[in-house]
């Protein structure tokens, strides 16, 4: 069953919000048969600066043929619902050589990621001074799966608190990996308080999730903001003749968000914001992550650690409640220095690691260019994040008898090895199955392949989207699916 | 592959001990100035400046190809087309002066996480403004806050609602007029007042009363376009036409203040069509203190001010970097350059001027007796070899690795910043470089020099590394050195190979031989008028733009006195600032 449109005809034949106590008694239980049916979710989460050598699991294969690399450790009792893949390369989107070299490899690497095209080429094609292949999360989000299912379409999260360097490069190379149309890289949400509001917006109101049910000053704080919203969208469009053909499509952009922020008001003030069965609203988060000079360390109002902690919570509110089922969250903007001074100093084997003395450095210059072992610590850290989340949507289970885990792909990886820059051997780990679409529990070891062909079996193994093709190899190979991962 | 890891290009650069492409200078597209001349001519063929008939012959609706005439607009010699102007979405640092200057409020909603584009080293550049659904999100939630905010306020509200009768829509509308001029920055057409006054009728419909329905007004305006951005309209004109008086006024607000035009620069926006009205303008608005942002903003990005507290430095290597070090230095940046923009200091001596803002934790840094306090204070202290920009503590460190100090980075930076002469890319077929040991002991001299033994990288890094080598007796923080962690002597001497500007090449030894070197560079002087004018328009350059720069420079150097404040005159009156180039064919 699927709750919005299940909702959304409930609520058209009642003509009135319905409390959600209602709701859960029609809800099929969940300890029970799974009869029911539950959405697909996709998740990229972006490592930046790659990964440390200490990614690559032992062995390959599936079940006790392999056994996780020690930074992917924090893993181990997920083990058995991951794809850890090796040697998967984008160099073929910037080389025609198919080379791994591509420099600036910060500033070039990352633009590339969800997208397969060289940034670069792409400017100069268009001749415009900022330009990108629209990103696989985007055109997913478009694609028949996912559009109006949610009253978001998607959300950009990340923790960097602190302006990256780029590199010489479009920040928006560096900075996002999501990309809306060939010229509109997506912001992303770094303040969990931001986050917070996004997914109440379009949770609470209608649903009594909050206690708020119909509350009136809701419904006549949407009904203004619609009348603001119309107001804009007036003067905008009037404005528009007036300007040069160039600013024209600048203003249609504009436009565009502006309509889709009134959509999701509509869609709200009709009551047909994220109802699951299962959605719960935390606490409001209470944390600083901004000051005008970014926040590069830890102090004493602010934690790194509390700031994915509250993201991690935020992800699962927003994924509970269904508001959108794509979620693209970077733990950091690619080429970070934050330093790591709330992770102890760490020791690596192949078999596992130990804590030492003293706090790491900086992410970039004093971990990836530092010793092996504090940027494996660093690695470390943030995939223990990554794992927490994963343990948490673990633990929710859905109408269709699997976890919100089960239910959704998380693609976390990288846009460069690591240490050496190179773009291939990207650090890739696949955690969840899409609803049982993709084998579980092995170590892919693949050739030289290209990241696209990543990107195209979970467009259309995992998704059906029937997608023909996506992004570039300029060695000329066909695009292909990677059957090695497809249940 | 255990300890001794192959390190590839990008590695190098983060280590600073190899940074840029070993293929020569030939890569690269054409319009970034790679060798020292490049950029410095204008184009052949671009019009002479015009004699004689004086007055815009070049207006709205005239030919293709206009030519400034003298004793009009645009009257500096040399200047051809300005490149395109597109319209400009407010960053956050304008979006918060605008909303605290416009209404007064204290919210500062536009924050760090409103992360806007930023190419060429400024975060202001049109062409990577755009918006997106989740931005414009926080814009109306801002917008909304900053409404309630400003009603919240007897003293702000009275200054909106200058009439108090509910429903008088001759009042509403007198409102929203005088609103939206502050907020769109210029006079709102009829048709617009009717849009924004249907906003206060469907609020007082949902019950608010007269001051709730103004606020919801407020609410629309600062969510609309026409706030977030500043356009320009070509009315149907599809060549380079002059701008109106309220968007040059806009354009001047926005270089120098980074916000609104005040109500004084609104209400002389249509005089604003003479060199005297508009030199004038920029003289008030130079003293008024909303001028620091020209600093925070273009100096702070430019120089690296900006950065400066974030700048990651290793604690177990320099135990003597603290936050107040960090603050004091960031704030040394900020104050040398001031001096120069306030005085008429001429731009010469930016790399020689012995003079430092320190309180008592920096002065200890630098080695400048009796600074006590924690507030900085200008101090003019001879007794060392120090001075200059590159001498500053500041600069030292944000041009360093977090460990050690880097020549290779300086040396870039020097090219980058200083000369606007960025070394091209490293070619996909960059060789790897082993990195030895631990680099913090390392006499990175040797490194460099090993390094550049291989000739697919020395032709590049003989013209990177050299001012940073001159500069090494300053160590990651900036501190006073002769001798490496591994008791080896540092030689600062070093050598630049032959060159336009310097044909037999040139040996310089030390930060005073550096700096001299780099103030001989006719560069320099090209550099900061380069770095003005992207900022001040807010674009990246075009060839004919980089033209214009160098030809702006010439008029600035032959007219008068080298300060920065008659540069900022003369980028005023010339063409590319008083004119616009709608772009492609219609």
């Amino acid at each position: 069953m699927n709750k919005f449109f299940s909702r959304r005809t409930l609520l058209r034949g009642a003509g009135v919000a319905l409390a959600l106590p209602w709701m859960e008694s029609l809800a099929p239980k969940v300890a029970g048969a799974a009869t029911g049916t539950a959405p697909v979710r996709y998740m990229p989460i972006f490592l930046p600066n790659g990964a440390a050598e200490f990614w690559t699991p032992n062995g390959a294969g599936s079940g006790s043929a392999w056994n996780l690399g020690s930074v992917l450790e924090p893993f181990a009792e997920l083990k058995a619902k991951m794809n850890v893949i090796s040697n998967l390369e984008n160099g073929s989107a910037f080389n025609a050589s198919g080379l791994p070299s591509v420099e600036p490899s910060h500033g070039r690497q990352p633009g590339g990621w969800l997208t397969a095209v060289d940034a670069q080429v792409l400017r100069s094609q268009l001749k415009v001074e900022e330009a990108n292949g629209v990103s696989v999360d985007q055109i997913m989000s478009e694609h028949a799966v996912f559009k109006g299912k949610t009253p978001l379409a998607s959300l950009q999260l990340g923790l960097s608190t602190v302006y990256s360097y780029c590199d010489g490069q479009q920040c928006s190379n560096s900075r996002s990996v999501s990309w809306k149309t060939m010229t509109q890289p997506m912001y992303k949400m770094v303040d969990p308080l931001q986050v917070f509001n996004a997914i109440v917006n379009v949770a609470s109101a209608g649903t009594g999730a909050t206690g708020g049910g119909t509350d009136p000053n809701v419904a006549k704080r949407l009904a203004m903001k619609k009348s603001v919203l119309d107001a804009v969208l007036e003067n905008a469009t009037s404005t528009r003749s007036r300007l040069s053909i160039n600013d024209q499509a600048r203003m249609d952009e504009f436009l565009d968000s502006v309509r889709s922020v009134e959509n999701t008001a509509t869609t709200v003030s009709a009551g047909l914001g994220g109802t699951s069965s299962t959605c719960a609203i935390g606490a409001k988060p209470t944390m600083a992550t901004v000051t005008p000079d970014g926040i590069r360390q830890t102090t004493a109002t602010y934690n790194k650690g509390a700031h994915a902690d509250a993201m991690n919570a935020l992800i699962v509110m927003a994924l509970q409640c269904d508001v959108t089922r794509i979620i693209t969250y970077m733990l950091e903007d690619e080429r970070s220095e934050f330093t790591y001074d709330h992770v102890t100093k760490r020791k690596f084997t192949n078999m596992g690691s130990t804590p030492t003395t003293g706090t790491c450095p900086e992410y970039h210059g004093g971990g990836q260019h530092g010793t092996q072992d504090d940027f494996a610590a660093i690695t470390w850290w943030n995939v223990g994040k990554v794992a927490d989340l994963c343990r948490k949507m673990d633990a929710i289970k859905e109408a269709n008898g699997l976890s919100i885990l089960d239910n959704s792909v998380i693609f976390f990886g990288g846009a460069m090895h690591g240490s050496d820059h190179s773009c291939d051997r990207l650090p890739t780990a696949l955690i969840g199955s899409g609803g049982g679409k993709l084998k579980q529990d092995q170590h892919v070891q693949l050739k030289n392949r290209p990241l696209r062909d990543l990107h195209f079996t979970m467009m259309n193994s995992v998704l059906g989207m029937g997608q023909t093709d996506f992004g570039h190899n300029l060695t000329g190979a066909p695009i292909s699916t990677i059957k090695e991962i497809v249940a | 592959m255990h300890l001794s890891r192959g390190v590839t290009w990008s590695s190098i650069l983060a280590l600073g001990i190899a940074l840029s492409g070993c293929s020569g200078m030939v890569s690269g597209d054409g319009n970034s100035a790679t060798g020292p001349d490049t950029a410095s001519k204008p184009a052949a063929g671009s019009g002479q400046p015009g004699v004689g008939a004086g007055g815009a012959s070049n207006g709205a609706g005239t030919g293709s190809t206009p030519v400034p005439s003298a004793g009009g607009p645009g009257t500096v010699p040399g200047v051809v087309n300005p490149g395109l102007s597109a319209m400009h979405r407010l960053n956050t640092a304008e979006y918060n002066a605008t909303v605290a200057d416009a209404l007064g409020t204290t919210l500062q909603p536009a924050t760090g996480n409103w992360r806007g584009g930023e190419i060429d080293g400024f975060d202001n550049i049109a062409s990577v403004l755009g918006v997106d659904d989740t931005q414009y999100g926080l814009y109306l939630d801002a917008a909304e806050a900053i409404a309630k905010d400003v009603f919240a306020s007897d003293a702000l509200r009275a200054k909106i609602v200058t009439c108090a009768t509910a429903d008088d829509m001759a009042c509403v509308k007198g409102i929203i007029s005088k609103t939206g001029l502050k907020a769109f920055r210029r006079p709102l057409l009829d048709a617009e007042v009717a849009t924004y006054t249907k906003v206060y009728t469907t609020s007082r419909a949902q019950g608010a009363d007269h001051n709730g329905s103004l606020q919801n007004v407020l609410w629309s305006l600062l969510s609309s376009a026409e706030f977030l951005y500043r356009m320009e309209f070509d009315n149907g004109v599809k060549t380079k036409h002059l701008i109106s008086g309220y968007e040059l006024a806009t354009r001047l607000s926005y270089f120098l203040w980074s916000s609104a035009p005040d109500d004084a620069l609104l209400a002389a926006a249509n005089d604003l069509n003479t060199d005297a009205a508009i030199g004038t303008a920029v003289d008030r608005m130079l003293t008024d203190q909303k001028s620091a942002r020209l600093v925070q903003n273009f100096a702070g990005q430019w120089l690296g001010a900006r950065k400066v507290l974030a700048h990651p430095v290793a604690a177990d290597v320099y135990p003597a970097w603290t936050p107040d070090i960090a603050s004091a230095a960031s704030k040394e940046m900020f104050a040398y350059f001031d001096e120069f923009l306030r005085s008429d200091r001429p731009w010469s001596e930016f790399l020689s001027a012995d003079m430092n803002f320190v309180n008592a934790g920096l002065a200890g840094l630098y080695g400048i007796p009796n600074v006590t306090g924690t507030a900085s204070t200008r101090v003019e202290y001879t007794a060392d070899a120090r001075k200059g920009f590159m001498g500053l503590i500041g600069f030292l460190a944000v041009s360093s690795v977090d460990r050690r100090s880097s020549p290779t980075l300086r040396g870039k930076w020097v090219l980058v910043n200083l000369l606007c002469s960025p070394p091209p890319a490293p070619p996909a077929t960059a060789g790897k470089l082993e990195d030895k040991g631990d680099p913090t002991n390392t006499n990175i001299r040797a490194v460099l020099e090993a390094h550049r033994a291989s000739p697919a990288c020395s032709s590049c890094h003989s013209i990177m590394d050299p001012f940073g080598l001159a500069i090494e007796q300053y160590d990651g923080i900036g501190k006073f050195r002769t001798k490496y962690p591994d008791g080896s002597t540092i030689d600062p001497s070093t050598l630049l190979p032959p060159s336009s500007t310097y044909p037999q090449g040139i040996s310089f030894s030390g930060l005073d031989g550096a700096e001299k070197a780099v103030t001989d560079d006719p560069k320099f002087k090209e550099c900061i008028t380069e770095k003005l004018y992207t900022y001040g328009l807010g674009r990246s350059l075009s060839n004919d733009d980089k033209n214009n720069a160098v030809a702006i420079e010439k008029d600035w150097e032959t007219t008068g006195a080298l300060s920065v404040g008659r540069l900022l005159h003369r980028l005023a009156l010339a063409e590319p600032f008083r004119y616009r180039n709608p772009g492609s064919a219609q």
